[in-house]
């Protein structure tokens, strides 16, 4: 038999134990006969095992003689003082645990009325949220429209950024007739035309600061704008967006301006607009 | 150095051999190299010790007696004739005390394996400093665990594999923790502890 195999697997102690087997208990029996070092184990073993269940055996009786002890002692005319002993020792910790628990039910009692507390105070009514939520809507929608503006706008911008190509220039002379009279110049519109370039030719190309209006079919003021000076040549460009020119009799009045911004001698330049 | 099973046969042949030819110091070599053995394996089964040095001899003399007729027919394995003779005798004499109403009444393999009933007045006195002994290594081991792997693996004769499993030990370590208590308890017993 393999000696290596028998001590690590326990084979002497399997077979005290009835666990082996039956066919290699039968050839470990025999071969334990004559193996001196089998025989060892097996002695040793056998030995370390009643030893075992000896001592098992006390500690179990070594409980039991306790509780006869108890019992006796309960049954004899000490038992009052036994009792109140016992009693003593049952009830010290469970006074200890009653304390302790009191404390934790009181822990208990002031959450609970913070809760209630907190459950207690006034909320919104139900009007007041429809109104907050109705607010909230309308900030909702004008956040939307002024986004929408903003956006319209920002196409604008970068579309007055673009290059504007073949802008209609409209050269405008001088009238010194009385106004009423029908104008000479006139312009027809189309739907795609955004700005109209007024080229104005100043009688004095030396002036050197002037004020412009824009006056409408009923002579209103629709622009103006001071502290304009002409180029080199005294004409002086300005450029209307088509939305102020409705289809109507329009002037133009340039008056120079003196070194303290007096106005000096004035000019018109009438055009008629009209739309394609 | 312990016998290999060729060894162990051709020594046991060779017993059978030079008994039947008369040989009486085989017969001694004989009752040397199995008596130990064969004591441990009555004591086991029967329990008192007087009743196994009895059926010690008894069965040295069956055997002998065979040894010197007819012989064996398996001579290499004398060791389980041996064996066979001394369980034979064994239940013989229970069956004896079952008739006389001095034992219970079991079949033989039951009767083989009831082996741990109440010791004499020798081995009381033996017990008593072994487990003087077992006490003492129960105290040198070193953890809990230790104690409660003999405990479990001994008295409650669990299965290893489930204490290996609930004190989640390598099997390594449980065969180290019971080889280590087997050492030191054979040197406690030997005295040199």
């Amino acid at each position: 038999m393999d000696h290596s195999y028998i001590v690590e697997n326990q084979v002497a102690e399997r077979y005290l134990l009835g666990k082996l087997p039956p066919d290699e208990a039968a050839g470990f029996e025999e071969h334990s006969l004559s193996c001196a070092e089998c025989l060892d184990s097996l002695e040793t073993a056998e030995t370390l095992r009643l030893g075992l269940r000896q001592v098992a055996a006390e500690r179990a009786a070594e409980v039991t003689v306790g509780l006869g002890l108890l019992a006796r002692l309960v049954r004899s005319r000490y038992a009052p003082w036994v009792l109140s002993l016992l009693l003593l020792i049952a009830v010290l910790p469970s006074g200890l645990l009653l304390r302790r628990a009191a404390r934790l039910d009181g822990e208990l009692r002031q959450t609970r009325e913070a809760l209630a507390r907190e459950s207690a105070k006034p909320r919104p009514p139900e009007a007041d949220l429809a109104a907050l939520q109705g607010r909230l809507a309308e900030q909702q929608r004008q956040v939307e429209v002024e986004r929408r503006e903003r956006d319209r706008l920002a196409a604008e911008l970068e579309r007055a950024h673009q290059p504007r190509i073949n802008l209609p220039i409209v050269p405008l002379s001088p009238v010194r007739s009385a106004p009423g009279a029908e104008p000479a110049a006139r312009i027809v519109l189309s739907p795609e035309t955004e700005w109209v370039i007024f080229s104005l030719q100043l009688e004095d190309s030396e002036t050197s600061k002037v004020r412009a209006l824009l006056l409408g079919p009923e002579g209103q003021v629709r622009w103006q704008s001071a502290d304009l000076r002409p180029d080199a040549q005294g004409t002086l460009s300005i450029a209307l967006h088509a939305s102020q020119l409705a289809p109507g009799d329009f002037s133009i009045r340039v008056e120079t301006l003196s070194p303290r911004d007096h106005p000096g001698s004035a000019v018109r330049f009438p055009f008629r607009v009209s739309r394609k | 150095m312990p016998p290999d099973q060729e060894t162990e046969a051709g020594i046991a042949a060779a017993i059978v051999g030079r008994i039947r030819s008369g040989d009486r110091s085989a017969e001694e070599e004989m009752v040397q190299r199995y008596s130990r053995g064969l004591l441990f394996h009555l004591r086991r089964m029967a329990g008192d010790p007087a009743l196994s040095d009895d059926l010690h001899q008894e069965t040295f003399r069956v055997v002998l007696e065979r040894l010197r007729g007819e012989g064996i027919g398996e001579p290499e394995r004398l060791a389980g004739f041996i064996l066979r003779a001394g369980r034979n005798l064994f239940l013989g004499s229970y069956r004896k005390r079952e008739r006389r109403g001095e034992g219970a009444s079991l079949d033989d393999d039951a009767a083989v394996e009831a082996s741990d009933p109440a010791p004499g007045q020798l081995s009381t006195i033996l017990r008593e400093e072994e487990i003087q002994k077992v006490r003492r290594l129960i105290g040198e081991l070193g953890t809990g665990r230790d104690r409660q792997i003999l405990f479990r693996f001994y008295v409650a004769e669990e299965e290893k594999e489930r204490i290996c499993s609930d004190l989640d030990l390598s099997t390594l370590h449980f065969n180290r923790v019971l080889f280590r208590a087997r050492q030191r308890f054979k040197e406690l017993l030997r005295g040199s502890g």
